[in-house]
């Protein structure tokens, strides 16, 4: 065998090359961002459990930019292009700040992001200390933009509004029907989100005086092996409805176990129910068929959005929803502002983004113009409900795509 | 009323639990190994019958048969290239070894099928016979006696049989057994490979009411263990005992307490168990 050991020269000389390319692709980045390519900076969580949902968002980004700059790119720059750089956050709240710092170093003139409150909490510290316009476009939290930051803005609803309006919406629906709801139980995940969405909206209940009474909060564990006895719990106390959270293998285990169980309620309502939106459940078939839930969503009536949706289905091969499409019209919230700010300056770019006033989008509500905490006004949400495998907007009527079905069919009625 | 159905409900998962946990307890039993890849294991199970089910169309109660004896060959595989090596290391090299293959199976079964969960949806998957108010699931029944038919094979196997005395001779002594000229290292490859074909069996079965995904393997194998561990580990009728004591536990728990606290029930009572009886229910003293 001949002598493969690495001599300390070549060690050396190796090292010093991949330090000086490290050095080169690191700082002219700065300089390539101040040409005429604008960079905007994305978080969102690509690896773990809710990978999907972040990859939703960053193609919804990325169609955004593509149709940015195939319009011109940002005019009163001299048509300079936008440049998006994403970075995994993991699903974690260090990971997502330490992408925030790398991203700024590259030299975004503003972030995006994160899908994850806390993820999002964390990146808004981040750039609030080095005074860098944040637009969230996906997350809940009310804290996020309660934390008096001057330099954050959320395109998405925030969790008070969205539990307000989902309610709002159940009561229309059901009374539209002449079938009130009278009785209901909750069923969902001990799990962080879901426990969030029901403190929101057991006091809610009671400052809208709602026409119905939670007989029982019955909570599973998220990794279950069965919830037959949750169901059958439910089942005794005979409710008009369900109000529900689940992720997905739970909701499939839920719908499948009332089947079983001929467990017939007037409707099964999510609240700000993630599991339900996801593709593995709409193929359910007649168990997942009529289940509602109350979220934010895209406009399906409007023609320019439903030309985004189009193009976005198509290349894809995954349903525009809620999370798309509020990224993508992030994205138009940027260029927008860039468009009126005319510099990539900071402080320029966040009195833009203050003063935003947005029509043309593809989430649904009304313009997109933010509050003094940096809240978008207009961010709406609807009652969507699952009709022929996909779910359709039923409420706010304005966005309506479908008429609500209610009371459901009862399940022995479905074949 | 409801704590009938509640019963109902957990005999019938008590007896997937039993058959869960039989394999493990066999491969503790004789080998002395904490496998931890055992709900991994369970997980292919799943997929297998889902692929068996979509592709070919074949039932998961008939391509069980199939399935375990596949997972037979990769159990065999598994204990003869990898863990037989291993034989004479300390006890926590199988432990990392074992977890190190169930995140393998974990992320190869991703990286195959993706994050989606996938459902068997055979014809009757969401029938339920209707007993005077009581639903009793029929896919639970199947999979319920299916697993009381694999538990009565798998101890006529160990009593009357010469393999099975072989292997409980190892499991017993295996310097003993050595000199009464058994091949323990095969014996351990057969009894791993029966373990693995056992859970893989048991996969098969709640593929018509779990939804199949790959990151549930951790669930099984910690239900297993707290079966093993309530029942007495290495003793197979504890096996037994500890799933329909655990599925009733947690079923009637959930009812009477609250869902959320379900498990908390049944780590509760291995926790009461392991204070009061540390051997499990139906196992010998010094065996612990």
């Amino acid at each position: 065998m001949g002598s493969r050991k690495i001599s300390r020269r070549t060690f050396l000389k190796s090292v010093g090359t991949v330090a000086a390319g490290v050095g080169l692709s690191g700082f002219p980045a700065v300089l390539r961002g101040a040409g005429n390519e604008i960079l905007i900076g994305a978080v969102h969580p690509l690896t773990g459990l809710v990978a999907e949902a972040g990859q939703m968002s960053v193609w919804g980004l990325e169609l955004a930019v593509e149709h940015v700059n195939k319009g011109g790119g940002i005019k009163s720059m001299g048509g300079a292009k936008l440049k998006l750089l994403v970075e995994d956050s993991e699903s974690k709240n260090e990971t997502g700040a330490i992408a925030a710092e790398k991203l700024i170093r590259e030299g975004v003139v503003c972030l995006v992001g994160a899908f994850q409150s806390g993820v999002t909490m964390a990146i808004s510290k981040v750039s609030d200390r080095h005074k860098m316009p944040l637009v969230v476009d996906v997350a809940t939290a009310d804290e996020i933009t309660g934390q008096g930051f001057q330099y954050t803005f959320r395109v998405f609803p925030k969790i008070s509004n969205l539990v307000k309006t989902g309610i709002q919406g159940i009561v229309e629906v059901t009374e539209k029907a002449g079938r009130p709801i009278k009785t209901a139980v909750v069923v969902h995940i001990s799990e962080f989100t879901a426990k969030a969405s029901f403190d929101t909206f057991y006091p809610m209940c009671e400052k809208l005086g709602v026409p119905w009474k939670i007989l029982k909060k019955i909570t599973y564990p998220e990794q279950t092996m069965s919830v037959a006895s949750e169901v059958s719990e439910a089942k005794a106390l005979k409710p008009d409805a369900l109000f529900i959270n689940c992720r997905m293998r739970d909701a499939i285990m839920l719908v499948q176990e009332m089947y079983k169980q001929k467990f017939d309620v007037d409707g099964i309502f999510g609240v700000v129910g993630s599991g339900l939106a996801d593709p593995s459940f709409l193929k359910q078939g007649k168990l997942s068929e009529y289940v509602f839930n109350a979220c934010p969503w895209h406009d399906e009536v409007n023609p320019f959005a439903l030309k985004v949706a189009k193009e976005y289905e198509a290349r894809f091969k995954k349903p525009y929803n809620m999370n798309g499409s509020h990224s993508y019209d992030t994205i138009l919230v940027i260029a927008n502002a860039l468009e009126r700010a005319g510099s990539v300056d900071k402080d320029a770019l966040r009195k833009a983004l203050a003063a935003t006033k947005l029509e043309n989008k593809t989430s649904i509500g009304g313009p997109i113009e933010f509050d003094e905490k940096g809240d978008n006004i207009g961010a709406g949400s609807a009652i969507v409900q699952i009709l022929q495998e996909r779910s359709k907007c039923v409420f706010p009527h304005q966005f309506a795509l479908a008429k609500a079905v209610y009371p459901v069919p009862k399940w022995e009625k479905r074949g | 009323m409801l704590y009938l159905q509640a019963l109902i409900n957990g005999i019938l998962m008590g007896g997937i639990y039993a058959v869960m946990a039989l394999g493990l307890s066999l491969i503790f039993g004789v080998l002395n190994i904490i496998n931890l890849a055992h709900g991994n294991l369970m997980v292919i199970g799943m997929y297998l019958s889902y692929l068996l089910f979509v592709l070919l169309g074949i039932d998961p109660y008939l391509s069980l048969i199939a399935i375990a004896s596949f997972l037979f060959l990769i159990g065999y595989m598994i204990q003869r290239l990898i863990l037989n090596p291993i034989l004479d290391a300390p006890e926590e090299m199988s432990v990392l070894i074992t977890l190190g293959l169930g995140m393998i199976i974990q992320n190869v079964l991703l990286m195959a099928f993706g994050p989606d969960y996938f459902t068997v949806d055979t014809s009757y998957k969401l029938n339920s016979l209707m007993l005077m108010g009581l639903s009793i699931d029929v896919t639970k029944t199947f999979a319920f006696g299916a697993s009381l038919i694999m538990t009565g094979v798998f101890f006529s196997f160990l009593q009357w049989t010469e393999l099975g005395r072989a292997i409980r001779a190892a499991s017993n002594n295996r310097e003993a057994a050595m000199l009464a000229g058994i091949n323990v290292k095969k014996i351990y490859c057969i009894a791993f490979a029966i373990g693995t074909a056992t859970v893989a069996a048991a996969g098969s079965c709640v593929s018509t009411f779990i939804p199949t995904s790959q990151g549930a393997g951790i669930l099984f194998t910690m239900t297993s263990f707290v079966v093993v561990i309530i029942g007495g580990v290495g003793n197979y009728l504890g096996a037994l005992a500890g799933g329909f004591l655990i599925g009733i536990v947690e079923e009637l728990g959930a009812v009477l307490l609250s869902g959320s606290m379900k498990q908390v029930v049944s780590f509760g009572l291995l926790i009461i168990i392991l204070l009061l009886k540390p051997e499990g229910l139906l196992g010998r003293k010094g065996e612990e």
